[in-house]
């Protein structure tokens, strides 16, 4: 998996460019960092998540030009724009997240299934976000940014404004809950719990 | 990030973290509109952690151009006042209140007391009206009247003449009685009616102009066609009464 410096390194020209002007810029920025940003809000707003990632490309198109920093930077405060923009979604709505029982409901279409037949699609990315959605938010917010955003510990502390340290626990409970649910949904591999434990502890850290 | 050995998490996690197959770029223009809209900082802008105030270089622009539009229409209009080109009520007014700087008073002078006398109470009304279209009624026939007088320069139809023809309008509404408006037509009517406010005043008004006290109308003054009374009489004589019913009138409207 991609480290954050390795997938916003390139993004340094670009990231020069909005800030002299250039439209290309700032589309070429806007192609690389909404899907991650999208996937991240459809964990933490759910259905809202495009109406948010939109808010957040206003916002850092307006922006853009006063920013100071790298690639590596402007990704983290694009990520802390979004995750403010969607807790102010979510207190508008009165709500948490809409979707507490996706993981259930993946868990369950997974055992459903024919194992032969889920090879293929066992985890389509709506499902995956289901299942993440699933975990408690400080965990899912924490797996999100680790592992699909791509962000370090520390770059991840920063956008949820935690200590590092609480950062990698959420991370690592989160990726245990996950594998225990997926171990739950597969019959036959009651033994690779404790493998699961500790890939998850590595992950975290 | 180390490795996720479990094939089950790593495979969720590389869905999660999978590219888009089909990316949307529907959102793209509408950040790029934002994009253009914003303010431009360049290169030698001071580096600042929070948003620099936005620059506003139109607001004092803007100002400055429209005080140079005011002197200049200002300007013009003491000029052409100076010089008595302007359409005589305007150029009245002027006269009073820049005649200590030579603005001369309009050719018609002499006549000027008595429009002034029947098209208004006061001679700073007959501009309001002019100009803004005032509800009140006072002030609607003053500026009609005013209207009537100041297309030709030449004397003939003077405001005196019309207040003439509102005296004999209002012989004719005296003498019909109640079934005046069948007697007049539609523009005659439209005099009366802006002369005394509205259509039932026409009657009471017509009787008081034609007795010399005129009590209900709006447009009180408007009359006495006889009379040829100084400026300063005629502003004291329906300063006072003018003013009460004017401002009813105003009240009612």
């Amino acid at each position: 998996m991609l480290d954050a410096t390795d997938r916003t390194g390139s993004l340094d020209p670009a990231l020069d460019a909005a800030r002299a002007g250039s439209e290309s810029g700032i589309a070429e920025l806007w192609r690389a960092l909404n899907p991650p940003i999208l996937r991240y809000l459809r964990v933490v707003v759910g259905e809202s998540a495009e109406d948010v990632a939109s808010e957040t490309w206003l916002h850092a198109a307006r922006e853009i030009r006063q920013f100071r920093g790298d690639a590596t930077g402007f990704r983290v405060w694009l990520f802390r724009v979004a995750r403010h923009r969607a807790l102010d979604e979510l207190r508008r709505v009165g709500r948490r997240r809409e979707d507490p029982a996706g993981l259930d409901a993946a868990d369950e279409r997974v055992a459903r299934d024919d194992p032969a037949a889920e090879a293929l699609e066992r985890f389509t990315t709506q499902r995956a976000l289901g299942m993440i959605a699933g975990l408690p938010p400080d965990q899912a917010e924490a797996v999100m940014l680790r592992v699909v955003a791509g962000m370090d510990v520390a770059q991840t502390a920063s956008v949820l404004g935690k200590r590092p340290g609480a950062v990698r626990i959420a991370t690592m409970r989160g990726l245990r809950r996950l594998a225990a649910h997926l171990e739950a949904g597969n019959a036959g591999a009651a033994g690779n719990a404790s493998s699961s434990a500790g890939t998850a502890k590595e992950v975290a850290e | 990030m180390k490795e996720i050995k479990n094939p089950d998490l790593a495979a969720l996690l590389a869905a999660a973290a999978a590219p888009e197959p089909n990316p949307d770029e529907r959102g793209l223009e509408a950040v790029l509109v934002a994009y253009r809209a914003a303010p431009f900082a360049g290169p030698d802008h001071a580096p600042s952690a929070s948003p620099s105030p936005r620059r506003r270089p139109m607001p004092g622009g803007l100002l400055l151009k429209f005080a140079a539009a005011v002197m200049l229409f200002v300007a013009g209009g003491v000029t052409a006042a100076s010089v008595g080109a302007l359409p005589d009520p305007i150029q009245r007014i002027a006269h009073d209140y820049l005649g200590g700087v030579g603005v001369p008073a309009p050719p018609r002078a002499s006549v000027s007391p008595s429009a002034g006398a029947s098209a208004s109470p006061s001679r700073s009304r007959t501009p309001s009206a002019t100009f803004s279209a005032a509800p009140d009624a006072s002030s609607s026939a003053a500026a009609s009247l005013t209207a009537s007088s100041s297309p030709s320069a030449s004397p003939s139809p003077s405001p005196s003449a019309a207040s003439n023809e509102l005296v004999t309008l209002c012989r004719i509404v005296v003498q019909t009685g109640k079934g005046w408006q069948s007697q007049v037509d539609k523009a005659q009517r439209m005099i009366l009616v802006k002369a005394a406010g509205a259509p039932p005043k026409v009657l009471p008004y017509c009787n008081g102009l034609l007795n010399g006290s005129p009590a209900n109308g709006t447009n009180s003054t408007p009359a006495t066609p006889s009379a040829t009374p100084s400026p300063t009489t005629s502003k004291k004589q329906g300063g006072g009464k003018n003013g009460q019913s004017s401002g009813s009138d105003s009240s009612q409207d």
